[in-house]
C-alpha cells in the first residue's frame, strides 16, 4: 500500500501560486512597458488582483482546520484483489 | 512609460491618433469568463447531490478546495492574458508615420512602421451586423511597394479614420516635396 501525506498537495499548490504570480507580473509588466497604463487597464488589473486576493483568502480560510498530516492512499493492492 | 516613448517620438512629430480595437470585441471573452466562473458552482451542486457525504471527508474537502482555487486562479490568468492580447494591439498615427504594435500571446510582439507620404491605398471595411450597428471595422493601408501593409483591426469609425489618413498622407507628401525643393 502506498500512501502520501496530504501536505504534498499543499506544496504543489504553493508551487502553482509561484507560477501564477510570475505570469500575473509578466502581464502587468507588458502594460507598463507598452505605455498602456490607462484607467481601463488599471481597472482590469485591479479586478484581476482583487479576485486573486479574495480567492487566496477563502482558500486559506477553508483550509485552516485541515489536518495536513493525514495520509492519502494512492495505491492499494487490495483493490486489484477484489477485481479477480 | 508613455506612448511617445513606445514609438520613440521625434521632436517634430505630433501624435494624431492612438487607436485600439473596439471594446465590443472583448465582450465574448468577458462572457466566457463568467461562464467559466459559474462552472465549479454547478459541479459542486452536482457532486453534492450524487455523493452528499463526500465533502465531510477532510481529505476530499481539502483537495476540492485546492483544485477549485487552482481553477479560479487559472481563469483569472487566462482573462488577464486575453485582455493584454486585446489591449496591447495599438496603432499610433502621427503627422509623419503609422506605428503598428501587435501583441501576439504573452511572449510575442511585432512592431511595423509606415511613412505617411508612402501611403498609396487606404481601404475601410465594415462587415457584419454588429460592426455595422456599432460603427467599427478594419482599415487597410498599403504602400506603392506592397511590402508594407498595415491593418487597423476593429477600430471605431473606420471610414473617418480612412479620410483622416488620406488627409495626413497628403499633408506629409506636400511637406516632403517642400523639403526636396529647398
Amino acid at each position: 500500500m502506498f500512501t502520501i501525506p496530504l501536505y504534498i498537495f499543499l506544496f504543489i499548490y504553493l508551487l502553482y501560486l509561484c507560477v501564477f504570480f510570475v505570469f500575473a507580473i509578466i502581464n502587468f509588466y507588458h502594460i507598463i512597458i507598452t505605455g498602456s497604463f490607462t484607467f481601463t487597464s488599471f481597472l482590469v488589473s485591479f479586478f484581476v488582483f482583487t479576485l486573486a486576493i479574495l480567492t487566496f483568502y477563502f482558500t486559506y480560510d477553508f483550509l485552516l482546520q485541515i489536518n495536513w498530516q493525514t495520509k492519502i492512499i494512492i495505491l492499494n493492492f487490495e483493490w486489484f484483489n477484489k477485481i479477480f | 512609460m508613455a506612448v511617445s516613448d513606445l514609438i520613440k517620438q521625434k521632436p517634430y512629430e505630433k501624435i494624431e491618433y492612438v487607436l485600439r480595437r473596439h471594446p465590443l470585441t472583448f465582450i465574448p471573452i468577458f462572457v466566457l469568463f463568467f461562464v467559466l466562473m459559474v462552472v465549479p458552482v454547478l459541479v459542486y451542486f452536482l457532486i453534492n447531490n450524487l455523493y452528499p457525504n463526500l465533502f465531510f471527508v477532510d481529505t476530499a474537502f481539502a483537495l476540492a478546495i485546492l483544485l477549485g482555487s487552482v481553477y479560479y486562479l487559472s481563469i483569472y490568468l487566462f482573462f488577464y492574458a486575453q485582455f493584454i492580447d486585446y489591449y496591447l494591439d495599438i496603432w499610433v498615427v502621427t503627422n509623419d508615420r503609422i506605428v503598428d504594435t501587435e501583441q501576439k500571446g504573452l511572449f510575442s510582439r511585432s512592431t511595423t512602421e509606415l511613412d505617411l507620404f508612402r501611403i498609396q491605398d487606404v481601404t475601410a471595411t465594415t462587415e457584419g451586423m454588429f460592426k455595422t450597428i456599432f460603427h467599427y471595422g478594419d482599415v487597410s493601408i498599403s504602400t506603392a511597394s506592397n511590402n508594407s501593409h498595415i491593418i487597423f483591426r476593429d477600430v471605431l469609425n473606420p471610414n473617418e479614420i480612412r479620410e483622416e489618413l488620406i488627409r495626413l498622407s497628403h499633408e506629409d507628401r506636400i511637406f516632403h516635396q517642400n523639403q526636396k525643393s529647398l
